[in-house]
């Protein structure tokens, strides 16, 4: 009988795996919450209900089931990472960083155990969810110093009240602020609006190609630095041509450019909001 | 691939709106980003001062490796590389287009285009080529490229 159950809960289960790969969350929702009825042992069953419920941006239930699955089974990578994305989601709107810094606590957790396990294949995935993550709390802490500096500025313009020469301290004040953190300026309307405004990224870290930051940058021929993919896919689709100086190129000549891997990131260390960054996007929309 | 296509049209709709305001207008199609409409004027002094032409840029989800197909819709200029079907013969739009243009810089090599010419003046063999290229796309139909213009 306990061997039986246990077929059938698998069953719902990949039905409901089914279901998720039509992009029908709320049916694979139905179905994994089957195969927990009948068996409540299996952390698989909920981190699969917990991914529905991030495609369906229900953040609280992604919480509580991942968590239920790392409480079932505390090596589960996939785990620490839906669970670190789902507290960095519900942390977007709190008044401080605690929740998203756990969630990339989580997501540090999931790494360290991918180089214990020597399980390679979760790494790409993780690093790339703690560039999001970073990126998401860069946002976050941004708007609180924005809104404790202009609460701070209103309640001493409150205090100084009719005072002229006290009003040009309050100036010269401001000015030092507005210097001391150039940050401050800049996202006194971002903060209200949750939107970045514009910022560039130096010219000599994009991809001509992708227009973006790269994750494999390759010096071809010409001697300029590609994303990987994206050079091969020009070579295969429109020739041997330098995309910048249209002169021929041997396609065979792809060397990993080292340094500017490193000095990318570097600078995304330095500029968490520069990952898949995109003028005028709206943090809040921005999501795992 | 789709992300990273999308990625990059949301850039180039951001840096026409912020660097070509005034000059390109642009009017995003669909909701999946894959068909835009620029609009712009004619330049003064041109032959086609003020008139106002509408590219249609259609993307596939290899952009910017694969070239947009581009075409004028609504009203195409006289212009002796602009077909009355809307069709360009422009070599950047086919066989020299690289993936570090982009729609701004073709729509400002098809506004200089226009600009240099000093005739209004259809292609020689429009009315027979807008039959065969009827259902061709304009980037299968076998461009001939005459002069350094095109």
């Amino acid at each position: 009988m306990a061997q039986e159950t246990k077929e059938l809960s698998i069953q719902f289960k990949d039905q409901g795996n089914l279901w998720y790969s039509q992009k029908d969350y709320q049916k694979a929702i139905e179905l994994y919450s089957r195969a927990i009825m009948i068996n409540d042992n299996n952390p698989t069953f909920y981190l699969n209900r917990a991914k529905c419920f991030k495609m369906l941006k229900t953040f609280d239930k992604q919480y509580q089931d991942s968590l239920k699955a790392i409480e079932l089974d505390d090596s589960y990578i996939k785990a620490y990472i839906v669970n670190g994305e789902a507290l960095v989601e519900l942390g977007k709107n709190d008044k401080n960083t605690a929740k998203i810094e756990k969630g990339i606590l989580r997501m540090k957790k999931a790494l360290n155990m991918c180089f214990k396990q020597n399980q390679k294949n979760f790494e790409k995935e993780i690093q790339t969810s703690l560039k999001k993550a970073e990126k998401i709390k860069w946002y976050k802490q941004t708007e609180i110093d924005s809104h404790d500096k202009e609460r701070l500025m209103y309640q001493i313009r409150g205090k100084m009240d009719n005072h002229q020469d006290d009003q040009d301290i309050l100036g010269r004040f401001e000015k030092y602020l507005n210097q001391t953190d150039p940050r401050y300026e800049e996202t006194k309307n971002q903060a209200r609006e949750h939107r970045s405004t514009h910022k560039e990224i130096p010219d000599f870290l994009i991809c001509r190609i992708t227009d973006d930051l790269m994750e494999q940058p390759v010096v071809i021929q010409s001697g300029f630095t590609y994303e990987k993919s994206a050079i091969l896919k020009h070579f295969q689709i429109n020739g041997n041509i330098d995309p910048i100086t249209r002169q021929s190129v041997d396609p065979n000549i792809l060397i990993p450019n080292h340094y500017l891997k490193q000095a990318t990131e570097y600078y995304l260390e330095r500029n968490p909001w520069a990952f898949q960054y995109i003028p005028g996007e709206l943090y809040l929309q921005y999501h795992m | 691939m789709q992300a990273r296509c999308l990625g990059r049209l949301k850039k180039e709709a951001e840096d026409i709106r912020n660097n070509f305001d005034g000059v390109l207008e642009l009017d995003i199609k669909d909701e999946s980003q894959m068909c835009w409409h620029v609009r712009f004027r004619g330049a003064e002094g041109s032959v086609y001062n003020g008139e106002v032409f509408t590219l249609q840029f259609k993307f596939s989800e290899d952009y910017p490796i694969e070239s947009p197909e581009v075409i004028f819709v609504g009203i195409p200029p006289e212009h002796e590389h602009v077909y009355s079907n809307g069709y360009i013969c422009l070599s950047t739009l086919y066989s020299d287009w690289t993936p570090a243009l982009k729609v701004s810089a073709v729509t400002m090599s098809i506004l200089s285009m226009l600009s240099s010419a000093v005739v209004k003046q259809k292609p020689a063999n429009d009315a027979q080529a807008v039959v065969w290229m009827k259902n061709k796309s304009p980037k299968k139909v076998n461009w001939m490229f005459e002069d350094d213009k095109c």
